[in-house]
């Protein structure tokens, strides 16, 4: 089953971030809860965590793009 | 210190429409954020269920209004900060999220509310805050108090504590507030009066810090709290002479946190603290005679309160009994 990992809603205000880095690797193992990506919005970095285990099969974007909220982030084939 | 690039300040974005008093200042670029300033973000069951219930009981979080990095830890307690008197804050301060302007009709469901949503989280110990209020005649007083009495009812077991404006001095209105016996009794200073001016400027640091001290006049019984950010351009020695200011007005319990810039409009951070300078803040605060000092870069006004209030009152249980 393919999970989509979403740009979460970060507070009323927030409408866009930017990705900071990528903690997982592309085709890694992932487990559920751990780090995948941090991004950062004006006043915090906050880490995006894996919503399940599995394989990370995507990623959709490099290091310094601006997503907004909602964007798909990555995949991951649980 | 590298910086990033900013959302834009564009006509018609949110920030100018929640914050017209700053449309004409220049962006201020956010700096890249430490390694410290680091969150996880919100996701959990709880954070959703929490902020399905604010939505349906049309009740204001000043967590979300103040995109507060701690929300996804929070909430996922269900420790929610109440946000009363609407979303429309009648002041400007410069390092403020809340959205500014002409402020909406007082929503007299609101207090009834509040405490139906403290029964249905099963809070514990509960924060409320506001919006200042300077267009009515009592400052939001009486509303402060019909919200306290309102969660009483609602959940006699819960410890409330409030966060509350400066009433602009307003005759009776602390006095309507105090009556209503709060357990603890918050006003931020929020920074060294020198900053005051640019960071604060509706607003008297005297008037604040007679405010505390007449709260403890009032009621001795009520803990009272402040907070102040630091990375606002203050020194060590004017957070000193704060401290040092909120002890002679018998104040319990301070906070200090990092300030956190919520868009280019607002004042820019003048620099990240380190973890080891709020760490010595504490140590500081506590020589100076606080029951207790939060100081950490993510300490917000009411983050960790419900603990911490626990901890206030052991800690005067235990300050009584050497005496």
């Amino acid at each position: 089953m393919k999970v989509r990992v979403k740009v979460p809603k970060l507070g009323l205000t927030i409408e866009e971030v930017t990705l900071a880095a990528w903690e997982a690797e592309l085709g890694a193992t992932v487990e559920a809860g751990a780090v995948i990506a941090t991004v950062e919005a004006d006043k915090a970095t906050y880490e995006i965590v894996a919503p399940a285990t599995g394989r990370l099969i995507a990623r959709a974007a490099e290091p310094g793009t601006v997503l907004p909220i909602g964007a798909e982030l990555a995949v991951i084939d649980a | 210190m590298t910086t990033t690039t900013t959302t834009p300040f564009a006509a018609g974005s949110p920030a100018k429409r929640r914050h017209p008093e700053k449309a004409h200042k220049p962006d201020n670029p956010i700096q890249r954020k430490p390694g410290w300033i680091r969150v996880k973000a919100p996701t959990s069951q709880e954070y959703n269920e929490t902020r399905e219930l604010m939505r349906g009981l049309k009740l204001n979080t000043v967590c979300e209004e103040a995109a507060c990095p701690n929300i996804g830890e929070c909430w996922k307690h269900k420790h929610a900060t109440f946000m009363i008197l609407g979303s429309i804050c009648t002041r400007g301060c410069a390092f403020c999220n809340v959205e500014t302007g002409r402020p909406d009709q007082l929503d007299p469901h609101e207090p009834d509310n509040v405490g139906e949503a403290v029964a249905q989280l099963k809070l514990s110990h509960v924060v409320v805050t506001s919006v200042d209020r300077d267009d009515l005649a009592d400052g939001g007083a009486e509303h402060f108090a019909r919200t306290i009495r309102a969660i009483r009812a609602a959940s006699p077991g819960t410890t409330i504590e409030i966060l509350t404006p400066d009433f602009q001095k307003k005759k009776g209105a602390l006095e309507v507030v105090v009556e209503a016996k709060p357990d603890v009794f918050n006003h931020n200073l929020e920074t060294a009066p020198r900053l005051y001016p640019t960071i604060r400027p509706g607003a008297r640091y005297f008037t604040s810090l007679q405010l505390l001290s007449r709260v403890k006049e009032l009621d001795p019984t009520i803990f009272t709290k402040s907070g102040v950010m630091v990375g606002l351009g203050e020194t060590k020695e004017e957070v000193g002479q704060v401290m040092d200011d909120l002890r002679a007005a018998d104040v319990d319990f301070m906070t200090i946190g990092q300030y956190l810039q919520p868009t280019p409009k607002h004042a820019a951070v003048d620099r990240f603290v380190t973890p080891d300078e709020f760490e010595s803040y504490a140590t500081l605060g506590r020589g100076k005679g606080f029951l207790m000092v939060a100081s950490t870069p993510l300490t917000r006004s009411s983050y960790h309160a419900g603990a911490d209030f626990e901890r206030l009152r052991r800690l005067r249980r235990a300050d009584r009994s050497q005496y």
